[in-house]
């Protein structure tokens, strides 16, 4: 298993290795010069002083050299958690999305949990109740799902919830004067459509995954011999079946976390939600070069980290995937 | 198989030449052997879902193509006083009981405002700022003359009492006390433009309140006693003095572009018209006079020159109409919402009413005719375009963009897949890492990224472009995935050993036995694939980073629908773009379910 384990680890420093570049890449061909933006943003006035500063920053980013020796600095500087500097947040980066970091994953960490929740439960319940009423709604919710924009399912959440029936707030963040609970009731509140919003888009996804793996093994040999055994409908569905079922739902579940991060950027603007993706698309209008790299960085990075431990969790609980 | 089912699926086959098989075949009828594809066809016909779906998706594409054909639209037309006007097409649908009992009508943006004979006021059209919302005092009495300016309507009711109502931010509703007193009994022509009103005294005085900031409000002491008629454009008042010469108040280029032989005298106007940056007047012998800003073909040129006397002017925002002696309409401007429309009448056209997009004429008989701006069936944007022509426009773009994109993914999707599969090696590991380095970049932040990085200096249309072949680019790698794996399976399977084993070439057992059943998986995850690329086409755009404006698509329409007061107010700004989304990408995605489960039966019995 440890053998396992390391060789998909070292598989995946090409990969990173890739991506570095890729990214790197594309700092390179951005419209505009990180460091005339630099220059401006220091607010410097005396020509002299301007040239001295385009100097050092030119040379601090190593922009002098080749690009092979850039990329070098550059990567160099990262591993070391030196993301740089953001202009609109006038602090490192690193600092800059703390906040949006924490929202984004408070965030995903509640869709992840009804989604599971959810989809595991009304998932098993289709595929036994298979052709009923019940398994028609998850059918057809899933169908709808997967067609609807997630910009509309919020816009109608908005439309219903907060303009109509003026129940929940429109969206963006608490106040700060907020104290106390009342403070956390407030986020509670603003959480509920983006979380809604999101849950839906992916429980169209994964319902179908769950329905389909609980027939794939409710219709094995091992489960027919426990009915033959006589066991009772409940303890065929949620010992046998389910323990079963549950290999590919976890699995899918988990690799949808990386795309989950990502997904969110629509559903954050329009909540205008301070997190991760909301800060991609400031970060893209306002030009924030240093924020731009590092957010690119950051969705790989979660995005392997899922993908790594899918698999990993794969072999786990199947054996036999290691042998492939 | 029943007896329908099999009419329509012969059908069907009869446009590829394959009728006459089929007719051989109905002697055994129910022991007919029937191909993979053709099961798959029969399937698929059979599949209610995917049949609702494909006839909706043709019916799109049909009401796309045959909607943008039919309504040519210039992507940089932009009309700010239609600006988010909601669905409706009554704007020239006047009360029949007006005919033969009209004193008048005047026409507001996106309403028309009658005064009937006996004193009662008739509003038809698209409310705006609730000018439909005529105050229970306006309604219980009776109302002996009226304005309407852009939004709003000023009433003077047979008590003497003015009242307004509808759009009052400069106050311009609202007559101010200091003129009230001086005007009281002596009222004799009420006007209203943009955001301003005024009376002319029936001793030849003017007074204008509310916006004042182009100078609207100045009357010059030399016109003061000597007026006869007042007209107001968006941002000026064009006056009409008893010599027969003219006075103009506000800025701009009409106002500096006045011919000066309708000032010195020379000439003695009649009638006059103004609007934005036009105005129009005739002298008493029926001759035409236009100045103001020549793009808007408001503007006789040298050699133009109508024949007929002119008797009456009536001014709109993108045409004037003009009233011939002969009791003739003839009109001058552009056919912007159907101003040049003309209708026939049934005798000679008296009088011509209206402002603005409507224009209404009554004829010797005392009936109304109009012509004009009906409304629009999906309401307006925010710079007052039609919203159904953008949809129709925006269709195109969007179903079109997807098709490419989902083209070029088809394409390097495919290939690499089918190499992979069946040359293997280094090739395949090769393939395989850089789709493994591409599915582990997030696909929206990168596109996003990239979109921007690559796209900024370009125009609108690369950008369509770019957007396309970003998406294609980097969504092959589930398909070449799918058809890799299909390949491997398929290559284990028994009837590919029996076929090497009956010494089939190798060639013939990858073209005739692994490539159909490839090709069937690869047909499901494409079109499935194409309703994915139309929703990442719509949230990339709607984000602001896909198809740009002017070029319309369905997403972008959504760009500047986020803010919470237009979701609230501006519904139709965001719902019927997305309908029109949800409709096209559901009815492909029941196409693609209906493929899969027509290709592989056990699936539609999970």
């Amino acid at each position: 298993m440890i053998k396992y384990i390391i060789r998909r680890i070292l598989s995946l420093i090409p990969v990173v290795f890739a991506i570095s570049i890729l990214i790197f890449g594309i700092t390179k061909i951005m419209p505009g010069d990180p460091i005339e933006t630099k220059i401006i943003q220091s607010k410097v006035t005396r020509v002299e002083e301007k040239t001295r500063l385009r100097q050092e920053l030119t040379a601090a980013y190593g922009l002098d050299k080749p690009l092979p020796i850039q990329y070098i600095k550059w990567i160099t500087r990262v591993a070391k958690g030196d993301l740089g500097t953001s202009t609109t947040y006038n602090k490192s980066v690193v600092s800059a999305i703390k906040t949006p970091l924490q929202n984004t994953i408070i965030l995903n960490v509640f869709v992840v949990f009804f989604s599971l929740t959810i989809s595991i439960f009304a998932g098993i319940k289709s595929a036994v109740k298979r052709g009923s009423l019940y398994d028609q709604f998850w059918q057809v919710f899933s169908l709808i799902g997967t067609s609807v924009p997630s910009f509309f399912i919020s816009l109608l959440l908005i439309y219903v919830f907060a303009l109509k029936l003026k129940l929940l707030p429109t969206g963006s963040m608490p106040s700060a004067s907020l104290k106390g609970s009342a403070y956390l009731i407030d986020w509670a509140r603003r959480l509920i459509l983006p979380v809604t919003t999101l849950t839906i888009m992916s429980l169209a996804g994964t319902i179908r995954y769950v329905r389909s793996a609980m027939l794939d093994v409710l219709s094995q040999d091992f489960i027919r011999t426990a009915r033959a055994k006589g066991l009772s409908q409940k303890v065929i569905v949620y010992s046998h079946a389910f323990r079963n079922a549950l290999i590919p739902v976890v699995t899918i579940v988990i690799g949808s976390i990386g795309s989950l991060f990502a997904g969110s950027v629509i559903t954050e603007t329009v909540f205008s939600w301070n997190g991760m993706g909301r800060v991609l698309v400031e970060a893209l209008s306002s030009l924030d070069y240093d924020m731009i790299t590092s957010l690119n960085l950051f969705f790989s990075i979660v995005y392997v980290m899922t993908n790594l431990i899918t698999d990993i969790a794969y072999a786990l609980v199947d054996p036999r995937v290691k042998l492939k | 198989m029943n007896k329908k089912n099999k009419s329509i699926f012969s059908a069907f086959l009869g446009i590829f030449g394959t009728k006459k098989k089929i007719e051989n075949l109905t002697v055994t009828d129910d022991s007919t052997i029937i191909t993979p594809t053709r099961a798959v066809f029969n399937n698929f016909i059979e599949n209610k879902l995917a049949m609702v779906g494909l006839i909706g998706f043709i019916s799109l594409v049909l009401f796309i193509v045959i909607g943008a054909a039919l309504n040519p639209v210039d992507f940089f037309y932009s009309e700010p006083e239609l600006r988010n006007i909601a669905p409706g097409t009554n704007m020239l649908n006047f009360p029949k009981q007006l005919n033969g009992n009209l004193k008048k009508i005047e026409s507001g943006t996106s309403f028309s405002v009658a005064l009937d004979n006996d004193g009662k006021l008739h509003i038809w059209g698209v409310d705006i700022k609730n000018v439909k919302k005529v105050p229970d005092k306006v309604k219980n009495s009776k109302v002996e003359d009226f304005t309407v300016g852009d939004s709003f309507i000023i009433a003077r009711l047979t008590s003497g009492e003015y009242i307004g109502w509808g759009n009052n931010i400069a106050n311009q509703a609202d007559i101010p006390s200091s003129v009230a007193s001086v005007i009281t009994g002596n009222v004799k022509q009420l006007f209203a433009g943009k955001d301003f009103s005024g009376v002319v005294t029936l001793n030849g005085k003017a007074y204008v309140w509310g916006d004042q900031a182009q100078g609207q409000d100045i009357v010059k002491k030399d016109w003061m006693g000597r007026i006869v008629k007042a007209e107001a454009g968006k941002f000026n008042v064009l006056y009409l003095l008893d010599d027969g010469t003219l006075g103009i108040a506000g800025k701009g280029y009409v106002a500096t572009t006045l011919p000066t032989e309708l000032t010195d005298g020379s000439v003695k106007v009649v009638d006059i018209a103004i609007n934005k940056n036009n105005a129009i007047a005739i002298d008493e012998n029926g001759k035409v006079y236009t100045w103001g800003n020549s793009g808007s073909k408001l503007l006789l040129s040298e050699n133009e020159e109508i024949t007929d006397k002119i008797v009456q002017v009536q001014a709109g925002y993108n045409a004037f109409a003009l009233l011939t002696e002969n009791g003739e309409v003839k009109m001058l401007g552009k056919n912007v919402l159907g101003e040049l429309n003309v209708p026939t009448f049934k005798g000679k056209v008296e009088n011509l009413m209206g402002n603005y997009f409507q224009f209404y004429a009554v004829d010797e008989f005392g009936n109304i005719s109009s012509w004009g701006n009906k409304g629009f069936i999906l309401g307006s944007d925010e710079l007052g375009r039609d919203l159904l022509t953008r949809i129709f426009h925006g269709g195109k773009i969007s179903l079109f963009v997807g098709i490419i994109a989902v083209l070029i993914t088809s394409i390097i999707g495919m290939s690499a897949g089918l190499i992979s599969g069946f040359v293997g090696g280094w090739i395949d590991n090769l393939i395989q890492r850089i789709g493994e380095i591409i599915s582990s970049i997030p696909f929206l932040p990168l596109v996003m990224t990239l979109s921007f990085a690559i796209g900024n200096r370009m125009t609108a249309t690369q950008k369509m472009y770019l957007v396309m072949v970003l998406i294609g680019l980097l969504s092959w790698v589930g398909l070449s995935r799918l058809i890799r794996g299909q390949i491997l399976i398929e290559r284990e399977k028994d009837f590919v050993l029996a076929a090497r084993a009956l010494g089939l070439k190798e060639s013939t057992i990858i073209l005739k036995h692994i490539l159909p059943s490839v090709l069937n998986i690869a047909i499901v995850s494409i079109t499935l694939g194409y309703a994915g690329t139309m929703l990442t086409e719509s949230g990339l755009s709607f984000l602001g980073f896909g198809i740009q404006s002017p070029i319309p698509s369905w997403g972008n329409m959504l760009t500047n629908a986020q803010e919470a007061s237009v979701v609230d107010i501006y519904w139709w700004r965001w719902v019927f773009p997305t309908a029109m989304i949800i409709i096209a990408v559901l009815s492909v995605n029941l196409i693609g379910d209906g493929f899969r489960e027509a290709m592989d039966p056990k699936s539609n019995e999970k």
